[in-house]
């Protein structure tokens, strides 16, 4: 097994740099559009496996499972949370997705930029992109080392797992750029949903159906399946709407969205991506379950390995259960890979044109010129994330927590913002989405610096949207009466 | 431009499945009842998220094609 796992994970390394070098040799030029969108040329199978691979990252494989393993049945939520995200692209993606087909959008500030046309909005939803997507980068990091550690059993240990897999996608990315990140992030899903599937069986046929193994849990420990109280589903109903407004606005993911060759292309995609947590995410709680059933009484530390754990039992049971199994491990190490890659990219094409590019006044075909800083740019930061990912500091982390909180608070500049065509009548100014961004932000982020993580069962994100909506809906009708008098 | 008041009652339906499905009201504080091994609630929450994935489903492949079509 052990030989197998080493021979799999050389495989896929390899494989990643074959792509890299598929995805340059793919590119006819080297500009900014090829290199970060693909050259808009994404189709149906590999849009729809990229959008998968990127929206479910290393923690919905080994972090899921062990949140069910500790919250019980209720942790099937997550089904509806996956489900919300693919439905907060419907308020506002068609109309961007055919503005940015229009105007060649790269990165989601063009967006801002071309709707507002306001420079301290540009500059503060780059920043507010930037810390997400390092948190999110961060992250992944700090994970990819502990995968590469788990999956050799320590042969590999963690910082060389960090380094090693940050260098293997330093290499490709700067390589085949979008090319080579949406074609891998293919493969991950594909060898991802075909792995679930196989555990998912292997589990009904040798330890037992949902039905059963819910039963065992009921038994071992009744409040994991017991009805959700009020303040539960509270939290539930915050967390939908903090991952429903939040989860789209993700630049990577909108990135996909403007890389998509036809728009006929990108629906059904999408509309493929709304049904699929229905499976991947059911099975994923199905695993956690079963940790309970199989292994009750694991701590917080030991619980977040329990998919590790089903998985070596169904090995124990039947020997064929090698192959899924690998397949699965490969997964997880190819779900952080492949949202490690995304969130490069997409931060690598932010610093690139929304930050040095407008910092040095380059417009039009002179911002081209920067399409050999991208890989320059992904380096720097890989080396600099990379080395916090060693030993990973606290304040750091705790500042990096927020992600969700105050990438929420741009959701009025998107939904609101493709309402109108810029200067319509009734449109929203610029000075209304910075004037609730700033608001909404300067509560949640006070909340949070309060130490409030929950107000009755509320986050803070949440408030500081609503707060956030609220004052860009008065600064408008402030603005319409102003002019009517 | 997109034709707001048109559109509000698929919100509203969006919103009001949203609500379905994050909070099984008939069940809170209640005894746990199984249904085919599995909690009522569950499959509260279960049938209302799948009623949300379908809709966003056909509103990503019908409602769409009202905004933006390529030409």
């Amino acid at each position: 097994m052990d030989s197998a796992i080493t021979i799999a994970t050389g495989s896929y390394i390899a494989f990643l740099l074959v792509m890299g070098l598929l995805g340059r040799r793919s590119m006819p030029r080297q500009t900014l559009s090829e290199f970060y969108l693909a050259g808009r040329s994404i189709g149906f199978m590999v849009l729809l496996l990229t959008l998968f691979a990127t929206q479910y990252s290393g923690n919905s494989l080994s972090g899921f499972p062990g949140k069910t393993y500790r919250a019980g049945l209720s942790y099937f939520m997550s089904v509806t949370f996956m489900v919300g995200i693919i439905a907060g692209f419907l308020p506002f993606v068609p109309r961007l997705a055919a503005q940015a087909r229009e105007k060649l959008f790269l990165t989601p500030t063009d967006y801002l930029a071309d709707r507002f046309g306001h420079k301290t909005l540009n500059y503060l939803s780059a920043l507010i992109f930037s810390i997400t997507l390092c948190n999110f980068l961060l992250a992944q990091l700090i994970a990819m080392g502990h995968a590469f550690s788990g999956i050799t059993e320590g042969r590999i240990p963690h910082w060389a797992g960090v380094l090693g897999g940050a260098l293997v996608i330093l290499v490709y990315e700067c390589l085949g750029g979008m090319r080579a990140v949406a074609w891998t992030d293919a493969f991950q899903g594909m060898v991802l949903l075909v792995g679930l599937a196989l555990v998912v069986a292997l589990i009904i046929v040798e330890i037992g159906t949902p039905a059963a193994i819910v039963a065992t849990v009921g038994q071992i420990a009744p409040e994991k399946i017991n009805n959700p109280d009020l303040r539960t589903c509270i939290t539930w109903l915050s967390t939908f709407l903090l991952l429903g407004l939040g989860g789209p606005l993700y630049p990577q993911a909108l990135q996909r969205i403007y890389a998509a060759r036809k728009l006929s292309e990108l629906r059904r995609a999408l509309g493929a991506m709304a049904v699929i947590p229905l499976f991947a995410i059911t099975t994923v709680v199905f695993i956690g379950l079963t940790g309970i059933a199989l292994f009750p009484g694991l701590d917080n530390v030991t619980s977040d390995r329990v998919t590790f754990k089903v998985l070596a039992h169904l090995v124990e049971l039947e020997p064929l259960a090698q192959i899924p199994v690998i397949m699965v491990m490969i997964a997880v190490l190819a779900a952080i890979m492949s949202t490690a890659d995304s969130a490069l990219l997409s931060l690598s094409s932010i610093l690139t044109k929304d930050v040095a590019a407008r910092f040095l006044g380059l417009e039009g075909a002179r911002i081209e010129k920067l399409s050999r800083l991208g890989p320059v740019i992904s380096a720097v930061v890989l080396l600099i994330l990379g080395t916090i990912a060693i030993q990973p500091q606290l304040t750091l982390w705790r500042l990096l927590e927020i992600k969700f909180e105050i990438l929420i608070q741009l959701s009025p500049a998107f939904i609101l913002g493709t309402l109108h065509e810029r200067d319509a009548p009734g449109s929203f100014s610029a000075r209304d989405i910075l004037t609730g961004l700033v608001i909404g932000l300067a509560v949640a982020l006070g909340l949070w610096a309060a130490g409030i993580r929950s107000l009755h069962g509320l986050h803070p994100g949440v408030i500081g949207v609503a707060a956030n909506y609220s004052a860009v809906l008065l600064s408008r009708r402030l603005s319409v009466s102003s002019v009517k008098a | 431009m997109i034709d707001e008041p048109r559109r509000h009652w698929r919100y509203m339906l969006v919103v009001g499945l949203v609500i379905l499905a994050t909070a099984p009201f008939p069940f809170v504080g209640r005894e746990t009842v199984m249904l085919l091994g599995l909690p009522l609630w569950l499959w509260w929450s279960f049938s209302f998220t799948a009623l949300l994935s379908g809709l966003t489903a056909y509103g990503m492949l019908r409602l769409w094609r009202d905004d933006s079509d390529e030409p």
